[in-house]
């Protein structure tokens, strides 16, 4: 489980990207779910992450930077904001809301 | 004393030694040497005269079977001689002085009285051994445990070499011996009690158990890791998580924007049917995001983009597309429109009829207010299309897009607002065709700093206007005219491959410095995910970090060569540039600490 620290740390491989705004993402991505929701240096304002939220806190920490790292997390732009989640660990599927 | 008859030892000679007594021949054998100097042997006569001449060629050849055995690597060891080394004292002198006999098995158990001739007789064993060597000896089954019982304690009796010390000698030794005299070729490991599995005994394992091996101690206090699929509940009552913010977060700028269904609707209920069932029986109050999540269970979007799509472009760019080219057919129309209207007004001027009764004046406020709503379409959707091109960074403008810039610029022109070099850029005339494929253009949003400019009719009205015959010539090099190919440079073709960059000014927008904010709506407004980072927001990484590149001290975009220049790193954080797979690379700077950090 990975936590941050400032002073000294291990720098943690997220991937590579053709992309430079995607790998972008995928800090932020790893930021918000290592550092939280008040986390500072983002790259893009935190509302970007706003439908990944649940996403990422129904995963770990290492699901989030596997994911991240194959490619599998991504937030897409444009106006149709959407999240690719073929990228959950094989047991895991994103349920769906409650009826209310 | 072993060499001193040999005749090379100059000693003093025995003093009472008896002519007759002495043996007859020399002595080869060095085991039987040894076994007189052995002073523990029970030997009970003179051992010397006893060895006949057979015994040693017999002891030479098996030595040299043993030695091919040895080489050939086969495991079979050649049964040793039986006089070839006495019991006993033997063992003693070969592990004490000779180590060429290193590799040589040790014999049977020498508490059996071998017979050394008639008049000879070993009566007991001389040599005290430990039980697990003479087990060994015996050709039991070596097992890491019980043969050596105390690897660690200096051995056994009688001054015989400790297994650590023969096994070191035995680790050393070039050839595969596979004896049992010679159990283990390693200081054996005490923690596994169970002997190596060779490789027959490993085949004949299912494969479970060679590909998992069950551990000694299992390891219970790992939580799982695999997420249950039914387990997952989105957070609810705990309000620090980061769901939770974001969503509140988003709640309240929906609330703001008044965009429907975004804000949470609690009151709203929901049908069972679009829930799977272990949804239904849940209790509506642990959601408060019903239409967030409901995305979650109507979206379902795989890798992006999808490899399997004909279409090679991203999602935004067919936007784009669709965008640019809509606003550019809206755009003609209502330029050709005015134009139209100017000329009738005007005629005098083309060529048309002229109009004594309407004025010149009210003929250019028309076609200026014309143009400059013509301008505040084009102008937001061009800013969103620089913007969205900056966003992305690298990505090929369609014609249509650069239709549109170009289109900007040369309006602009028309209008007659100061040249400034993304006009001049963005002008395009007949020797730059709608078809023209350019390469790519990184960021062609230098034109913000003329986008971010106030076309109203007010503005446009105010400014400083030329005579009607210039700005119908002008109009007349417009690239849907094509009628005079006169008046273009090159180094607007040139400058139209130019490669700027965003400055992202105060208050988040678009603008290049020394202009005045604009009145007129941002294009964050229209497509907030356009929307540059705000410099406000503390902690976010400015994206034009390295915007000194290009434009200089006094804000002015300095001429950049049009071919594209290699990067090396980049201005969002935690990315770096793999130089050899010219890929973009992410990091985040972590430590391991417990598990887990928030629960």
């Amino acid at each position: 489980m990975f936590t941050f620290k400032r002073e000294t740390g291990k720098q943690l491989y997220l991937g590579g990207f053709d992309n430079e705004a995607v790998a972008a993402e995928a800090h932020d991505l790893c930021a918000l779910k290592i550092k939280g929701f008040k986390a500072r240096g983002l790259n893009f304002p935190p509302e970007k992450y706003l439908h990944v939220a649940p996403t990422l806190d129904a995963m770990s920490h290492e699901q989030v930077v596997q994911a991240v790292r194959l490619g599998k997390l991504t937030v897409t732009e444009g106006h149709l904001r959407t999240v690719a989640e073929g990228h959950l660990p094989p047991n895991t599927t994103l349920v769906g809301a409650p009826v209310g | 004393m072993p060499h001193d008859g040999e005749g090379y030892a100059p000693g003093p000679h025995p003093t009472f030694v008896d002519v007759q007594t002495r043996p007859k021949k020399k002595r080869k054998s060095k085991g039987s040497n040894d076994a007189t100097s052995g002073g523990s042997n029970g030997l009970t006569g003179d051992a010397h005269n006893t060895h006949p001449a057979k015994d040693t060629d017999e002891e030479m050849r098996w030595g040299a079977e043993l030695v091919l055995q040895l080489a050939l690597g086969g495991d079979a060891v050649p049964t040793p001689p039986k006089l070839a080394v006495p019991p006993g004292g033997g063992r003693v002198s070969s592990s004490l002085g000779n180590k060429g006999k290193r590799k040589q098995p040790t014999q049977g158990t020498s508490s059996a009285p071998l017979s050394l001739g008639t008049a000879h007789v070993l009566v007991g064993d001389p040599v005290v051994r430990h039980p697990a060597r003479a087990a060994v000896s015996d050709g039991a089954v070596p097992d890491p445990v019980s043969h050596f019982p105390t690897p660690h304690v200096h051995g056994t009796t009688l001054g015989e070499t400790t297994f650590l010390r023969e096994a070191s000698h035995v680790s050393k030794a070039p050839a595969v011996v596979k004896s049992d005299a010679v159990a283990s070729r390693r200081p054996p490991s005490f923690q596994n009690t169970l002997p190596p599995l060779r490789l027959a005994a490993r085949a004949a394992l299912p494969k479970e158990l060679i590909d998992k091996p069950p551990r000694d101690v299992p390891n219970v206090t790992e939580k799982p890791r695999v997420i249950d699929s039914l387990n997952i509940q989105l957070p609810t009552g705990n309000g620090d998580s980061l769901c939770d913010l974001l969503l509140a977060a988003r709640d309240d700028e929906s609330r703001e924007l008044n965009v429907p269904g975004t804000h949470m609707n609690l009151a709203t209920p929901r049908s069972a049917g679009n829930t799977s069932g272990q949804i239904a029986g849940r209790n509506p109050s642990q959601s408060n995001y019903p239409n967030l999540v409901d995305q979650f269970t109507k979206v379902r979007v795989g890798a992006f983009p999808n490899p399997t799509t004909v279409f090679p472009y991203e999602t935004d760019t067919f936007f784009y597309f669709s965008q640019a080219f809509r606003t550019l057919q809206a755009t003609a129309a209502a330029l050709v429109k005015a134009h139209a209207d100017s000329a009738t007004g005007t005629g005098g001027n083309v060529g048309g009829g002229f109009d004594a009764d309407a004025s010149p004046l009210a003929a250019t406020a028309r076609w200026t207010a014309a143009t400059a709503n013509a301008m505040a379409l084009l102008e937001s959707e061009a800013a969103a299309a620089a913007a969205a091109a900056a966003d992305g960074s690298k990505r090929v403008l369609s014609s249509a897009e650069l239709d549109l810039i170009g289109l900007v610029g040369l309006v602009g022109r028309a209008v007659g607002q100061a040249e400034t070099p993304v006009a001049r850029q963005g002008s395009r005339t007949a020797q730059n065709p709608p078809g023209f494929s350019a390469p790519v253009v990184t960021v062609p949003a230098t034109g913000a700093s003329f986008l971010r400019r106030p076309v109203s009719s007010q503005t446009a009205s105010a400014g400083p206007k030329p005579p009607p015959s210039q700005m119908l010539l002008n109009l007349s090099n417009a690239a849907f005219v094509r009628a005079n190919k006169t008046g273009v440079a090159k180094e607007d073709i040139v400058n139209f491959v130019h490669r700027g960059t965003v400055t992202v000014g105060t208050g988040g927008t678009l603008s290049a410095p020394g202009n005045t904010p604009s009145p007129t709506t941002p294009p964050s407004a229209k497509f907030p995910e356009f929307a540059p980072v705000d410099r406000s927001r503390e902690g976010y990484v400015q994206k034009a970090r390295d915007g000194s590149q290009d434009v200089s001290a006094d804000g002015h975009p300095s001429p950049v060569s049009p071919f594209k220049k290699a990067r090396s790193s980049s201005s969002f954080r935690g990315v770096t540039l793999h130089r050899r797979t010219k890929r973009w690379e992410s990091h985040i700077w972590v430590r391991y600490g417990t598990f887990p950090p928030h629960a």
